[in-house]
């Protein structure tokens, strides 16, 4: 994985190829009056999961719903386990790809044995005992109907289905926001499970970035349209950290180190590349919610 | 197209069991009550309309969004609410030919023309099958939401139809031995030009309806 960083203060990952990929996004751009997606590029490698993460309205969903052909793209290409989607998600390689949106989408009226019914005649690989063995463990009341389930259930229903047939490839659209940690934490469980298998990978979007610490393996950042950031995550932890210093101080460090940078009270406090920061500075570790505020709010960069 | 329809049908079951039980009673009550036969033409007409609500149930849970994930192509959701409501328009006119073909010989100690009341259930399923032709495309559209004016135009005109057609039929109540007079040739004829041009404007109208649903941004 090569890094290059660019005077936008971009970091951008240009992934070095071999392994297949389960996703494979290149130059994606989508315009709209008031807001365009811009040629978005990322590369999750099979077997590994990636964190989608930006704030509301940052193009997380627009992006996802471009990769499944719900909304087209105006440019640039997207490959799903190494096919092309240009002419539509081929309808076989849908049988291998899970999507769990951010709402359950599934009709409201409906009972557990009418959803595996119908998911039982839409996919060739369905696995109604695979279905309710995850019924059975979400603990979810087969009697009742599902808008009688609480928000944490109906995303427990919908993963439960994601899961249900030959998924390869999870897609998940903020599936854990608005749960309760211990709900959050068993579906990052449930996850965690499913790419054990290497042929397995996650494309999850939140903004929930302590879930993401947890279970990613690389992480990407959207902000306003543009792709800030796309990374192996430990690799990002690693290099980055937060220098607290003086202003005079500050200007001793080389700019191309800087990310990021506010002016405190107590004087300046910077996302800096670690080994590009001379010897005797003090650099703190920076979490991925540090990283993350400090590439989009921060003050102008010194001269 | 197995799994939308099982759906639609699943979803309809639970919502509308009232309309259900009242198709039921207004074909049961027609056959009984041959002055009451006016009631049998509604169920068949607003069963065509029953494919807007099945997508107005789809609109509310983003299932669009969903469907298009799932194996099924866009042209194959789109063409699931046509064959719902033309399959359940035929289905509900089968059940009144029925109905009326069983009941004066079971009730009535009368025998009905199977001939005419074929032309008559013809007529009336093919405004129905027409009706779906309009409303589908606006309401794959605007959403029905906003088709929803044109639904309303709509039920005033499939009201309004059944005493159109009804009066029509009620003049054309022959004896026996004007069967196949050149009158009921002629309406024999109409009722079959009508489904034929019905036929055509399906074709047009699902060519239309699948364009506008390809085109069709699914954000939520």
């Amino acid at each position: 994985m090569n890094i290059t960083v660019n005077s936008a203060n971009t970091i951008a990952a240009a992934n070095t190829g071999g392994a297949e990929n389960a996703l494979e996004i290149k130059g994606l751009t989508k315009r709209y009056p008031s807001f365009c997606l811009d040629r978005i590029d990322l590369t999750l490698p099979m077997g590994c999961v990636m964190g989608f993460i930006g704030e509301n309205g940052a193009g997380k969903s627009t992006t996802i719903l471009s990769i499944l052909g719900a909304i087209r793209q105006d440019s640039g290409s997207v490959h799903i386990l190494g096919q092309d989607t240009a002419q539509g998600i081929p309808l076989p390689l849908k049988e291998h790809i899970g999507v769990v949106f951010d709402e359950c989408c599934l009709p409201e009226t409906l009972n557990l044995k009418d959803i595996n019914g119908i998911m039982q005649t839409a996919y060739r690989t369905w696995n109604s005992k695979t279905f309710f063995r995850h019924v059975h463990r979400f603990f979810l009341d087969e009697t009742k109907r599902i808008k009688d389930y609480s928000r944490g259930m109906k995303m427990k229903l919908s993963i439960a289905c994601a899961l249900s047939h030959d998924s390869r490839l999870l897609i998940l659209d903020e599936a854990t926001s608005g749960l309760d940690p211990v709900t959050r934490d068993e579906l990052l469980d449930l996850f965690y499970e499913f790419i054990q298998d290497d042929r397995h990978s996650i494309f999850m979007s939140s903004h929930i970035t302590s879930d993401l610490e947890k279970i990613c393996d690389y992480v990407a950042y959207i902000h306003k349209g543009k792709l800030l950031l796309c990374q192996e995550k430990d690799a990002l932890l690693q290099r980055m950290g937060i220098l607290k210093c003086s202003e005079d101080l500050f200007r001793e460090i080389d700019p191309a180190a800087v990310h990021g940078r506010r002016t405190t009270a107590f004087g300046i406090e910077a996302l800096v590349e670690r080994q590009k920061v001379p010897a005797g500075f003090t650099v703190e570790h920076a979490s991925l919610d540090d990283i993350l505020i400090y590439l989009v709010k921060t003050d102008k960069p010194h001269a | 197209m197995k799994a939308l329809l099982l759906k639609d049908i699943k979803v309809l079951a639970v919502n509308m069991k009232l309309y259900f039980v009242l198709i039921l009673l207004y074909v049961l009550l027609g056959g009984l009550v041959p002055d009451l036969g006016i009631f049998q033409l509604y169920p068949i007409l607003l069963f065509s309309l029953f494919p807007v609500t099945a997508l107005s149930y789809d609109e509310r849970c983003h299932w669009n969004q969903y469907g298009v994930t799932l194996p099924l192509s866009r042209r194959t959701l789109v063409l699931s609410k046509y064959v719902l409501g033309i399959a359940g328009a035929f289905f509900i006119a089968i059940f009144t030919l029925a109905v009326n073909l069983l009941f004066p010989v079971l009730f009535q100690n009368t025998v009905t023309d199977f001939r005419l009341l074929s032309c008559y259930l013809l007529a009336v399923t093919s405004a129905s099958i027409l009706s779906l032709d309009i409303i589908l495309p606006v309401s794959f559209h605007f959403g029905t939401e906003k088709g929803r004016l044109f639904f309303l135009g709509a039920v005033v005109l499939l009201c309004a139809a059944p005493a159109i057609m009804d009066s029509i039929f009620d003049s054309l109540r022959l004896p026996a031995a004007a069967i196949g007079t050149p009158l009921f040739s002629g309406l024999g004829m109409a009722a079959g030009i009508f489904a034929l041009f019905v036929i055509l404007s399906t074709i047009l109208s699902i060519a239309v309806c699948i364009r506008i649903f390809d085109r069709k941004e699914l954000t939520y």
